[in-house]
């Protein structure tokens, strides 16, 4: 059986020990980090399968955690915060989050979307259904998971990945909001919006030859959202 | 009350050795013990154990951090374990503060922490209770004998079962 490593990201040792208790017992290995500094290392060093970072850490927050983290590392990271506002979750999400939970939660529910988290980010190994997709000077190459405009690679996360792979495979239709939910982050998701609608920020400041004009990624308002492209190859 | 207390918990078995337990805990025991010196004593003959390695490595891991705890930074803290009549008893012991007589009764009760612990939510007793859950769904039992002062030493164990087959093998 693989090893799962865990960083836990957090300077209350209560929680700590909760959580390393409770994640042990689904077979992870849970490392840990009491702020932001020695999170970066923990990052650097043991290479972590996921990240739980609390975002009120002392010093240095989460939110400065995880941008200088998302300047070097694709670890999946879920944001833990006692701040149940949208604005943080939204915050959380942009600056790279793959997920944001609020404290007090239930382990079952943490467990739940850290396997959810895992299992997105695994590399599909599932055959693709067409070796490849051209759109303008956008190109994506789904053998080897490579995306590239103008011929320059753009380094897209797994779940920015799976969205536009998503997107390119229907184009010309339009996705429903709960199907993109529901496909790329898992059925417990088909409600959560706000998730796609970051994700979707990102993939268009990526993609998008001027992330302004939605040339691409079009928003059918109240439904979902399409990949239109004139000279699809 | 959980799916462990309810006797509804679900393990996956299979053979193992009680070194394999500990390599698969390594990193986790390595994590809780950073700050303290550790040593294992484990007799090169023992049989292999039929265990859910994952689980009983929870308990290895919370009884380490547990020792850790209590013992303070640079404390000594021993895994060990021995052949006890049909039985293999693991056990780890430290150097710490020790627990009451009192206290001991409880020490696996549901929610109950050892004095000092106010502030813990989540202190000894919860992991403890879940301890026992895992190590009776074993069919084993989970002990402890501490002196104030001197020390603690947990210990639980698991039965010796016959592998299916063995009697057949050759000398």
């Amino acid at each position: 059986m693989a090893h799962t490593y865990i960083l836990v990201v957090d300077d209350d040792e209560k929680i700590v020990k909760f959580l390393r208790f409770n994640l042990s017992g689904e077979g992870w290995h849970v490392l840990t980090a009491r702020d932001g500094a020695e999170a970066l290392r923990v990052v650097e060093k043991d290479s972590p399968d996921l990240v739980l970072l609390d975002i009120m850490l002392p010093r240095v927050d989460g939110f400065e955690v995880l941008r200088q983290l998302r300047q070097w590392s694709q670890v999946p990271i879920i944001g833990l915060s006692a701040r149940g506002d949208t604005a943080d979750k939204v915050k959380c999400l942009n600056l790279g989050a793959d997920d944001y939970i609020t404290k007090p939660f239930g382990i079952n529910e943490l467990i739940a979307r850290i396997k959810a988290v895992l299992r997105r980010n695994k590399v599909d190994d599932s055959a693709p259904t067409t070796p490849d997709f051209k759109c303008g000077e956008l190109k994506v190459d789904f053998l080897i998971r490579q995306v590239t405009r103008d011929g320059q690679e753009l380094k897209l996360t797994p779940t920015e990945y799976k969205l536009l792979r998503e997107l390119a495979l229907g184009v010309g239709h339009t996705l429903s909001y709960r199907y993109l939910l529901g496909k790329i982050w898992g059925p417990e998701y088909k409600t959560e919006r706000e998730y796609l609608h970051v994700y979707i920020g990102h993939l268009r400041a990526k993609i998008e030859p001027d992330p302004k004009d939605h040339d691409h990624i079009v928003c059918m308002p109240g439904v979902g959202y399409r990949f239109q492209c004139q000279e699809v190859a | 009350m959980s799916h462990l207390e309810s006797g509804a918990m679900k393990l996956e078995k299979d053979w193992y050795q009680v070194s394999e337990i500990l390599e698969w805990a390594d990193r986790s025991l390595r994590e809780v013990t950073r700050d303290h010196e550790v040593s294992t004593e484990l007799p090169p003959d023992l049989p292999d154990v039929l265990v859910d390695r994952v689980r009983v490595g929870q308990v290895l891991i919370n009884l380490c951090e547990n020792a850790a705890k209590y013992s303070g930074r640079g404390g000594q803290i021993l895994i060990s374990a021995e052949i006890s009549g049909d039985s293999i008893v693991i056990s780890v012991a430290d150097k710490g503060e020790g627990i009451s007589p009192r206290e001991m009764e409880r020490v696996f009760d549901r929610f109950y922490r050892v004095a000092g612990e106010y502030d813990s939510e989540e202190g000894i007793g919860l992991g403890l209770s879940i301890c026992r859950g895992i190590v009776e769904a074993h069919y084993g039992e989970i002990w402890v004998e501490s002196k104030v002062g001197k020390g603690s030493k947990f210990s639980f164990s698991l039965p010796i079962e016959e592998k299916e087959g063995s009697r057949l093998r050759l000398p």
